[in-house]
């Protein structure tokens, strides 16, 4: 089975640890990435998605450099990948739905009445209130707008699902295992996941998938498939 | 060469109070004129820094643009409907609720510009006609209706894209695929673009329409007359260019508001950047006005 997602000698820039890595994400596989405070684990992610520029070593997306590829080819692998920073990364301006279908219609996947029928009926599974869709996203707490933000990377990936700072409370917006069975439900399809937050926050999705673990530290990268 | 501070030297101890006073004065223009020269080096610095960070953004505005405009074959059928939604969104901001004010813009600039002309006793219908044509319709008009839509849109462009810039939307996006230079940048730079032209026929056509009024008030000449007699001086190579001079403004403006817009790093930076940006907006405008200026008259 090829990799989705391929660190090979890979030093990043701003990570406590100078230490080549290598590391690879299969599909299907689930992942959860963890480090203290300031370990660079957020710079790690952002250059797997050539969103930053190694300081050394190879990211490879789909069997292909990252470095090398072309701006075109980059935003088309890119296109199957599912997003979402600490911050929420939403567009204020637009409403929660327009935020959600962004990806599916701009990515040609759908047009925009079956992207609001596929963001409903994902708002459901999650036992997010469907009153939120037409409301701005300006007028959501700062909480639900994380979790629309997740809602809307669950909606886009299809090779690759990438949670960076994923918090409990967050979690608590959903319907109780529902954000897991999600996750399950992607994983089972071969969509590589890659979660980063602490152990606790994602207990009940290791009793329902595998959860192979990468601790990040000073001492570089150590990966450790689960059983 | 050292200067004293502090304690007198030894030359000041031995020398009469009436000398130490000169030594000393002699040793505060020493140092007035050192503190001058820093001051001046300082400035020259400060001067320097502040080219360099002019052409700095420059530079990163036209990378901005080059990054929207360049690869035009990534606009798929899902991106041009997001880019047709905002274009029209651009457009009605900027041009359909700003038409009225255009309008009564205009409309005081035509009174403006035939009242001091009238009263110095200016008769001739050929002149009165060539101001209007060169300075109000190609100068003046497309320079306040610029300032106006700098205001109005531009630090709208501004505050909109820093809040994407904060809260980590346009590397969420460009995570996903999506670039957001082209999902914002270039559907607010075509519009803005439109509607400059728009605005600047409709600021034309009420300048036009006041100072032939006036016109036809206080010199009895028809506007007939006054229409004909302008016809005469408008020259379509100067409709291209002050139509050309549109679409460098619009191009600078939503280039240099994104620019702003990507430097700001927390929301405190916002109310610090939007007048930073209005203000290297307006520069850029006047430059290109001289430029077309120049152009113009050979």
């Amino acid at each position: 089975m090829n990799p989705v997602l391929e660190a090979r000698q890979l030093v990043v820039d701003g990570q406590a640890s100078s230490l080549p890595m290598d590391w690879q994400l299969l599909p299907g596989e689930v992942w959860r990435l963890d480090g203290e405070r300031g370990s660079g684990k957020t710079s790690l992610l952002k250059t797997l998605l050539g969103l930053l520029t190694p300081r050394a070593g190879q990211v490879r997306i789909a069997q292909e450099d990252v470095v090398g590829m072309s701006q075109k080819r980059l935003l088309e692998v890119r296109g199957r990948v599912g997003a979402a920073f600490a911050e929420d990364g939403l567009i204020s301006a637009w409403s929660v739905q327009e935020n959600l279908s962004l990806p599916l219609v701009y990515h040609g996947r759908m047009n925009l009445d079956d992207a609001n029928t596929e963001t409903g009926n994902l708002f459901e599974r999650l036992g997010l209130p469907a009153g939120w869709l037409e409301r701005p996203a300006a007028r959501l707490a700062q909480v639900q707008r994380r979790a629309v933000s997740v809602a809307r990377a669950l909606l886009a990936s299809r090779d690759l699902l990438l949670l960076d700072g994923l918090k409990a409370d967050t979690i608590g917006e959903f319907d109780a295992g529902a954000l897991w069975r999600e996750i399950g439900r992607l994983s089972a399809a071969g969509t590589a996941v890659l979660l980063q937050c602490r152990s606790h926050v994602s207990t009940d999705l290791s009793d329902a998938v595998p959860v192979h673990r990468a601790l990040l530290d000073a001492t570089g990268l150590h990966v450790e498939r689960a059983q | 060469m050292a200067i004293s501070h502090g304690a007198p030297t030894v030359s000041q101890r031995r020398a009469s109070p009436r000398a130490r006073r000169l030594l000393a004065n002699k040793d505060n223009r020493r140092l007035n004129i050192r503190r001058a020269w820093l001051a001046s080096t300082l400035h020259l610095d400060n001067l320097g820094s502040q080219v360099i960070g002019l052409f700095a953004v420059l530079g990163d505005a036209a990378y901005l643009l080059v990054n929207a405009l360049a690869p035009t074959e990534l606009i798929h059928r899902g991106h041009a409907s997001y880019l047709r939604r905002t274009l029209i969104q651009q457009i009605y901001f900027t041009a359909a609720q700003a038409m009225p004010l255009v309008l009564l813009v205009g409309a005081a600039l035509g009174l403006l510009a035939m009242l001091p002309m009238v009263g110095f006793g200016v008769t001739d219908l050929n002149l009165l006609t060539a101001v209007i044509d060169v300075v109000l319709i190609h100068q003046v008009a497309p320079v306040l209706i610029v300032l106006m839509v700098i205001g109005r849109s531009g630090t709208a462009i501004t505050a909109e894209l820093s809040e994407l810039h904060i809260n980590q939307a346009a590397v969420t996006l460009l995570a996903m695929g999506i670039e957001p230079h082209r999902l914002f940048l270039l559907p607010r730079l075509i519009g803005m673009v439109i509607s400059l032209l728009l605005l600047n026929f409709w600021g034309g056509v009420a300048a036009l329409a006041a100072a032939g009024l006036f016109a036809s008030v206080s010199e009895g000449l028809t506007m007939g007359a006054f229409l004909s007699a302008f016809m005469q001086h408008l020259q379509w190579s100067d409709v291209v260019l002050t139509a050309l001079m549109n679409v460098a403004y619009g191009t600078a403006v939503v280039s240099l508001q994104m620019r702003y817009a990507e430097m700001v790093s927390e929301v405190t930076d916002i109310p610090r950047n939007l007048p930073r940006a209005f203000v290297a907006s307006l520069l850029a405008c006047l430059l290109i006005t001289v430029v077309f200026t120049l152009a113009r008259s050979g």
